[in-house]
């Protein structure tokens, strides 16, 4: 498990070591003191990424010239460190168990990390592209061959657009281009859907109890961009080279490209009604949640990976019978650190560390 | 006035090179200082009569001093297999591996619509008028294994349709998007004796 977290130089936060509870870790206080800053400290140390995509000169404060952070994992025979400065124009030194390394890969070999704030409800309600992102970043990490089959698609599909954005399209070129997308395309797909089978496997055990009734009519459906519904992956390189090739004339017209994985869309349902607008607002977040959750639990305890999930006041309209349930069902696989407003998140858990944070300092309370 | 430095002339042409710097081309002014009148002559007589007098070869369009290429010059050489390459530096890659012994032919590049490169630019009816002559019972599609390179091979495989010969690729061990004038001698051997036909 993490440790101990310390930080300097990181945007607002004072230099402060704070240890992490081994289930769950509850920063409590108003907001713009510093618990998202503190969040973002953890996971940029375990991917050397901000999970909203700052710049790093936003990241560093302005007091000093580098940001340093550290942490310290416990339980692998013996303990491990890991070091990151962080310069204002982007330049990392990382150093893991004594040892300077380039990237964060043998880093995320033995952590995985999730972060989410209240915007985990987006999974729902933003365009298919932050599904098919959520979706991908997954494939990404868990397939070795999917990044290889996404870049050679997306140059290909660049081919393509830059052929029908030409005052006249040759024919001939745009149909050896539209074989070569749907035969990566269509491994894509079979990556992406095999992720959403392997997610739903990790999320039905929960349903039950928090879809009670109904548990068994929820399904994540793969949404196959022009009317491909249906088709099955085996068959769909076939099928939409034969779209691509009926509707030509209408790519060539509007001069982009119309149909396939980079179009595609999930939908969850509650039998054959998407759950949005069939539940509450609050019932959508705890499937989203269970979603995100099932995707630690795959890249992380099941790959016997130190987990965090870091979750940004992600419970936010729940009420606590059900805040408790979850948190109790999440950091049974991963340690939890839960920033929050609420008073009440005391009570998260029996077993918990809680922290106030008050102008940068994150103290432990009791 | 304005004090010129001496070597600005020849630092500026010499940064036209690929990856030389403002730092590397000052070095190398004054390595051309530190050589003899008479070795800088010719250097410089070899550069521009190199420049002047190659051509391409009217056959293979190959760059060659006299019409023909050496490899086309070459009898010895098996006239009834054809390796096709987007550029002459390919063909100086694959003769290093001694593993080909056949001819060749330059397309003069990559079909691109980002670049602009179509089917028409390149050398593409010459390579038909080759084919259909009868003489090569193999030809082999030495393109690069990136999207304008397969592009480029799925093109030319279909206007050799109905050819009676065997089209065939080489066999890559080499990572998808690798150059072929970047891989080692030995990964492009290796493409080239485990070559498969082209489906
Ligand atoms: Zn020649």
């Amino acid at each position: 498990m993490v440790n101990k977290v310390w930080i300097k130089g990181f945007r607002n936060l004072v230099e402060q070591v704070v240890t992490l509870h081994p289930r769950v870790t509850v920063v409590l206080g108003p907001n713009n003191q510093g618990k998202t800053n503190f969040l973002e400290a953890v996971y940029f140390l375990m991917t050397g990424k901000s999970p909203a995509k700052a710049q790093s000169d936003m990241m560093v404060s302005i007091l000093l010239p580098k940001a340093q952070l550290g942490l310290s994992v416990v339980g692998f025979g013996e303990d491990k460190k890991l070091y990151i400065d962080l310069l204002r124009d982007g330049t990392k030194r990382i150093q893991w168990d004594g040892e300077f390394v380039k990237t964060h890969r043998t880093v995320m070999g033995v952590l995985a990390v999730q972060y989410w704030s209240a915007d985990v409800l987006w999974l729902f309600q933003e365009s298919p592209s932050f599904r098919r992102d959520f979706l991908d970043l997954f494939c990404e990490r868990y397939f070795a061959e999917f990044s290889g089959f996404d870049r050679r698609y997306q140059s290909i599909l660049k081919q393509k657009n830059s052929l029908l954005g030409m005052m006249s399209v040759d024919m001939k070129m745009l149909e050896l281009l539209n074989q070569q997308l749907a035969q990566v395309g269509s491994e894509l797909v079979r990556f992406r859907n095999l992720a959403i089978g392997m997610m739903m496997e990790k999320v039905t055990p929960y349903l039950a109890s928090y879809f009670p009734n109904q548990g068994d009519d929820i399904c994540v459906e793969y949404a196959f961009s022009g009317f491909l519904n249906g088709v099955s992956v085996d068959e769909y390189g076939a099928k939409l080279l034969q779209l691509l090739t009926e509707k030509r004339s209408k790519e060539v017209m509007v001069r982009q490209s119309l149909y396939g994985p980079h179009r595609d869309d999930f939908v969850v349902k509650v039998g054959d009604m998407p759950m949005v607008g069939y539940y509450s607002r609050g019932m959508t977040r705890i499937f989203a949640l269970l979603m995100t959750f099932s995707q630690l639990l795959l890249l992380g305890s099941d790959q016997k990976r130190v987990s965090v999930l870091l979750l940004d006041d992600a419970f936010a309209e729940l009420d606590l019978a059900k805040k408790k349930a979850l948190m109790s069902d999440f950091s049974e696989y991963a340690q939890v650190v839960y920033t929050t407003v609420l008073e009440e998140d005391r009570e998260l858990s029996d077993d918990l560390s809680l922290y106030r944070v008050a102008a940068g300092r994150i103290e432990l309370c009791g | 006035m304005e004090e010129q430095n001496p070597l600005t002339g020849v630092i500026e042409q010499l940064t036209k090179l690929p990856s030389i710097g403002q730092k590397s081309a000052q070095r190398l002014a004054f390595f051309f200082l530190s050589l003899s009148k008479a070795e800088v002559n010719q250097f410089a007589k070899i550069l521009v009569e190199t420049r002047e007098n190659i051509k391409y070869c009217t056959t293979c369009f190959n760059i060659s001093f006299t019409p023909q290429c050496m490899v086309c010059c070459d009898f010895e050489r098996n006239q009834s297999i054809l390796c096709v390459v987007a550029q002459p530096k390919e063909i100086f890659a694959i003769e290093r591996t001694h593993e080909f012994k056949g001819l060749y032919h330059v397309l003069g590049g990559l079909i691109s619509p980002i670049d602009g490169m179509q089917p028409d630019m390149l050398r593409i009816s010459e390579l038909i008028l080759r084919i259909k002559s009868g003489q090569f019972k193999e030809v082999i599609l030495a393109l690069n294994p990136t999207v304008e390179g397969e592009t480029t091979a799925l093109y030319l495989a279909s206007c050799l349709k109905g050819c009676p010969i065997s089209i065939t690729k080489l066999a890559y061990g080499l990572p998808v998007g690798a150059d072929i004038d970047y891989a080692d001698d030995m990964t492009l051997q290796k493409a080239l004796s485990g070559r498969r036909t082209f489906e």
